[in-house]
């Protein structure tokens, strides 16, 4: 029914906790200003992490996808597991969006830029919103998981293409900028650990979050399946030739 | 601090998204378990 | 019969069924045509505007028009269980794949040289390095009808509405817009060699997505 232990997940959760405020100290206050950037640098020790563990959560989702269908493996678990990893990776994509968005306009003057990464993340956004939306769609466990793994793949082969054909199209149309939105080059000391410790927090947090959204899942899938059962056996029990009632009448 | 509006911004943002989905999770969490105690 | 055999068995039915009804020449051409009229209204046909988007705009038609496209090939089967009969007839669920996939690719094809000529003459285009304009179009015409022939068996066995097919199917070929574009405007407007990079990408997509389907049909098609 969880993924971890109750007693672990429990001690996940605060560490979680205790890292993101941890990751706040140093983020606002802790880390110096960016000599190019000033403090518009701090959204970066959110975005950047967000970006990554939404990659992770995507390769988790197609990971359980790929274990659900190859039949040696397959198990409903994957398939949750699958399903969970998407929605954190839709939210923590999301979370890389708007973060991206109110760190470019102090940056570079806009709210929005045709910076290849971004609009890669746009895309990833939306393919994984659809699966989302096709997960919701009614049918039996095993078709569900079937359709959606397939889909989860399918979204998942797109991502090199988008990430590589949208690189290429923005390089080919960059003008001279330093619009590198990572800066490694002039990140050190303090501030890399805090990129670094950013990380860390979020794939704690990450962790945690499926851990529940795996059980949340058992729950309602279990709750399903027998309102499922029990209007079939309603409808059973009501059958004109069903023996037991010509049983019950004969007592 | 330069640009603290949207540092500041960012910043709650991303932990009241955090907290939303997390009570939200709890929420659903507890409803599941209370119209279907577990066998 | 062999594989390619019977793929050109279903995609014989379908263009059948196309030819006999003639939804693709009576409502999805002139849905493109209608679509290419409206650029013009919203951007400026003056000042060379839209001779400059042209290559974008048509391609987003295209796009617009594929879905229709798809989702008429998967209405096909939606009838008197057909879908079931297609199931239980024995063949190959990689030639049913392979066959809906090119039916899909010819009517799509009819579709984009006559919207070419549209093009061409609302837009003031002079479609220059026809070989190359024609390879993306090949390739690219591939990698949507593929793309959308799985996306379309995919909702429609699920029993899910069609406006679900859009919203999945559009953010995954949104790499063939961009090449297909790209390879079009360096053909029409600029150096025709910078095109081949594009056309790679168009051809690995086509490849890729042709491969999967061929795969994915089967389980696919299992499903109520």
């Amino acid at each position: 029914m969880t993924l971890l232990k109750p007693s672990v997940g429990k001690a996940l959760g605060w560490a979680s906790l205790g890292a993101l405020v941890v990751l706040a100290l140093f983020g606002l206050w802790g880390a110096p200003p960016d000599r190019v950037q000033s403090d518009a640098q701090r959204l970066m020790y959110l975005h950047v992490p967000a970006a990554w563990i939404a990659y992770l959560a995507f390769i988790v989702t197609a990971v359980g996808s790929a274990l659900w269908l190859w039949k040696r493996t397959r198990s409903p678990v994957w398939d949750r597991v699958a399903g969970a990893s998407a929605e954190l990776g839709v939210l923590f994509t999301g979370l890389t969006l708007l973060l991206g968005s109110l760190w470019g306009r102090p940056v570079w003057g806009v709210w929005w830029a045709w910076d290849a990464r971004l609009v890669t993340t746009a895309v990833l956004f939306f393919l994984y919103l659809g699966y989302l939306a096709l997960r919701r769609v009614p049918g039996t466990p095993e078709a569900r998981a079937r359709r959606s793994a397939i889909a989860a793949l399918i979204a998942f082969a797109d991502v090199p293409i988008v990430h590589f054909s949208v690189t290429w199209w923005r390089t080919l149309h960059q003008k001279a900028t330093v619009f590198d939105p990572e800066l490694k080059a002039h990140i050190h000391g303090v501030m890399a650990f805090t990129l670094w410790w950013g990380v860390l927090a979020f794939t704690l947090l990450y962790v945690y979050l499926l851990d529940r959204r795996y059980r949340l899942e058992c729950l309602e899938e279990g709750f399903e399946e027998r309102e499922l059962q029990r209007a079939i056996d309603e409808r059973v029990s009501g059958a004109p030739n069903d023996p037991r009632v010509e049983v019950g009448a004969a007592r | 601090m330069r640009f603290a509006g949207y540092v500041i911004a960012g910043w709650t943002i991303t932990g009241a998204v955090f907290l939303a989905y997390w009570i939200r999770l709890v929420r659903r969490t507890r409803r599941a378990e209370r119209l279907d105690p577990e066998a | 019969m062999n594989l390619a055999q019977e793929a050109g068995l279903v995609a014989g039915k379908d263009l059948r069924i196309e030819a006999r009804s003639r939804v693709t020449v009576q409502q999805i051409l002139p849905f493109g045509l209608v679509v290419l009229l409206l650029f013009a209204f919203a951007l400026d046909p003056d000042r060379g505007v839209l001779r400059r988007v042209a290559p974008g705009l048509f391609w987003v038609t295209v796009l617009l028009a594929a879905l229709l496209a798809v989702s008429r090939s998967s209405s096909v089967e939606a009838e008197n269980g057909a879908r079931d009969g297609l199931r239980l007839s024995g063949l190959d669920p990689a030639a049913i794949f392979l066959g809906k996939a090119a039916a899909i690719a010819v009517e799509l094809l009819v579709l984009e040289a006559l919207l070419a000529a549209g093009v061409a003459i609302l837009f003031d285009v002079s479609l220059g390095s026809i070989g190359v304009l024609l390879l993306t179009a090949v390739l690219a015409t591939a990698g949507i009808a593929a793309t959308g022939t799985l996306y379309g068996v995919l909702v429609a066995s699920s029993g899910a509405r069609e406006t679900l097919v859009p919203v999945l199917l559009l953010p995954v070929v949104s790499p063939v817009l961009l090449g297909a574009t790209r390879a079009w405007e360096a053909a029409i407007d600029g150096v025709p060699s910078d095109a081949w990079a594009w056309v790679g990408v168009l051809a690995i997509f086509a490849v890729l997505y042709t491969a999967i389907g061929t795969l994915a049909f089967g389980p696919l098609l299992e499903e109520a």
